[in-house]
Formats: C-alpha cells, sequence, structure tokens
C-alpha cells in the first residue's frame, strides 16, 4: 500500500502528522491507509486498523458541522497505541462515514481527524482545543483552504497549543 | 440556605469512553465550574452503561452515541454531540442544568 506523504507538527503531549488531498474511496480505506502511516511511524501497533475499523462499525465518529465541512473522528482504544499522535487528512473527494449521534443516517466528510490515545486524561486539554477547531467554521475553512501540509500543521500547533491569554490558572 | 448541597451526578457515555467522552466531560465540567456547582462526572462506554446506573446513580446521562431507553433504566438521557460540533451545544447545556434541577444562567 501506497503511504501517503505527511508533514509533522511536534507538540508537548502529542506529535500531528497531515496528509493532503488523499485519494480514498471509502472511509475504511481512509482508516486503512492513516493507521498504516501511524504504525509505520510507531506510534500505534499493528492491531490498530483492524481496531478502528470495527470500533467505527458499532460506534461511528462522523459529525456533521456548522460550516459545511464535515468531520470523522476514528480511532482506536489506548491498547492499539505506543505512543500518542493525531493524523489529520484532507481527502480528494469526500467519503461517507455514518454519524456518531444517528447511526442509521450518514455524513460526507473532508476532512478525517485521527488520534492515537494512549493515556486521555493527560491531554484532554488538546483533545478539547482539537474539538474547539471543530466547532470553529472559519478554522475549518482555513484548514480546508490550505495549500500544504506545513501550512496546515501550523494552523493546528497554533489552534491546538495553550495560548496564554485564555488558559485557565 | 446553610443546607448542604446536592451531589450532582453526570455518567458520560460515548463508544470507547476515551476520547470524545473525555470531551464531552470537560466540556460539561467547564460549564458547571464557571458556575461554581460542584459536579461528579464518571465516564463509560456505551455498553457499560446500564452496570453504571446501578453504581453511580447519576441524575443524568449524556452520550455521544444512542442509547436505549431500556439501557437508561428512565434516567433522562442527552445527546453529546453538540459538544462536539458546536450545533446545539446551548440547547444541550440547558437541557443538563434543567435535568440536574438547576436554573440554566441567562448568559449561558
Amino acid at each position: 500500500m501506497c503511504i501517503p506523504g505527511y508533514a509533522v507538527a511536534l507538540m508537548r503531549d502529542m506529535d500531528i502528522l497531515v496528509v493532503l488531498e488523499m485519494d480514498s474511496s471509502s472511509s475504511e480505506d481512509v482508516i486503512r491507509k492513516l493507521g498504516k502511516l501511524l504504525e509505520e511511524k510507531g506510534y500505534v501497533k499493528d492491531t490498530f486498523v483492524k481496531a478502528t475499523i470495527e470500533r467505527e462499525k458499532s460506534v461511528p465518529t462522523g459529525l456533521e458541522l456548522a460550516g459545511g465541512v464535515n468531520a470523522a473522528l476514528p480511532h482506536a482504544g489506548v491498547e492499539h497505541v505506543n505512543k500518542p499522535a493525531l493524523v489529520v487528512a484532507r481527502l480528494k473527494r469526500p467519503v461517507t462515514f455514518r454519524r456518531m449521534d444517528d447511526p442509521e443516517s450518514e455524513v460526507s466528510v473532508r476532512i478525517v481527524f485521527m488520534p492515537a490515545i494512549k493515556d486521555p486524561s493527560s491531554y484532554i486539554k488538546t483533545l478539547m482545543r482539537l474539538v474547539d477547531v471543530f466547532k470553529d467554521p472559519w478554522v475549518m475553512d482555513l484548514l480546508t483552504k490550505a495549500r500544504t501540509e506545513r501550512e496546515v500543521a501550523q494552523i493546528l500547533r497554533e489552534r491546538l497549543s495553550p495560548s496564554e491569554e485564555s488558559e485557565e490558572p | 440556605m446553610g443546607t448542604k448541597p446536592r451531589d450532582i451526578k453526570i455518567l458520560v457515555a460515548c463508544g470507547t469512553a476515551i476520547a470524545t467522552a473525555t470531551v464531552v466531560a470537560g466540556k460539561i465540567k467547564q460549564a458547571f465550574d464557571k458556575l461554581k456547582i460542584p459536579v461528579t462526572i464518571v465516564q463509560c462506554k456505551a455498553s457499560e452503561v446500564q452496570g453504571k446506573i446501578e453504581v453511580f446513580d447519576p441524575d443524568v446521562i449524556v452520550a455521544n452515541t444512542p442509547i436505549s431507553e431500556k439501557a437508561a433504566k428512565g434516567k433522562p438521557v442527552i445527546n453529546g454531540v453538540p459538544f462536539l460540533t458546536g450545533i446545539g451545544e446551548k440547547e444541550a447545556l440547558k437541557k443538563i442544568f434543567e435535568a440536574v434541577g438547576i436554573t440554566p444562567p441567562a448568559d449561558l
């Protein structure tokens, strides 16, 4: 399988890998390709892809977002992860994920965020800031329009890093 | 006045209880902290809800994935996905406050 090219942003608590214009035909194919990338780089175990696909079948992660650029958050249990990472992929053409809040219906997804989570409590703030990215149509639009992997990595690093003023004591 | 505030308990459920439940629990905690209202939040997998209700006896269940009425055992269930998408987030928070018997603040 062809492992896509990527850019990395290093965060204090996890690495962010960015893949742009990935050509995939299905959500399963997306999970397979991104999971392989994480596996290749040692972030996850060889059980991660299968576990993520299985989890997505029983509890899907597609999210319909306000700005119309929908996202999905496929992931697997901590036992499949070696060290924390977040891989973000912008797809050449959207693929269908089933909705988290309504598994009977589907949502067309353009950006996939696949976190490899080792210990949720240690980077809860990063995860919460990631959700703030989802919620902000302006940032999702920036991510959609950015031209290079590096640009996307830079946007995410800024958004996911603690900001001095807004951080609570 | 003078009475000890009731212990508010919220059960947050998602598929694996690692990513999205953690975030939703965090967002709810922030909202209660802002009002200085103590709250105990427990996370679990959607498949564990039934068992957790027995031991934890929550006031309300916030679930990111549909929970059957049977599993909820008569407890109110509120959709947690708005905390991940921002769509309908204030309404969801309002429903949680109402479910635990707190008047939602006007500037939610």
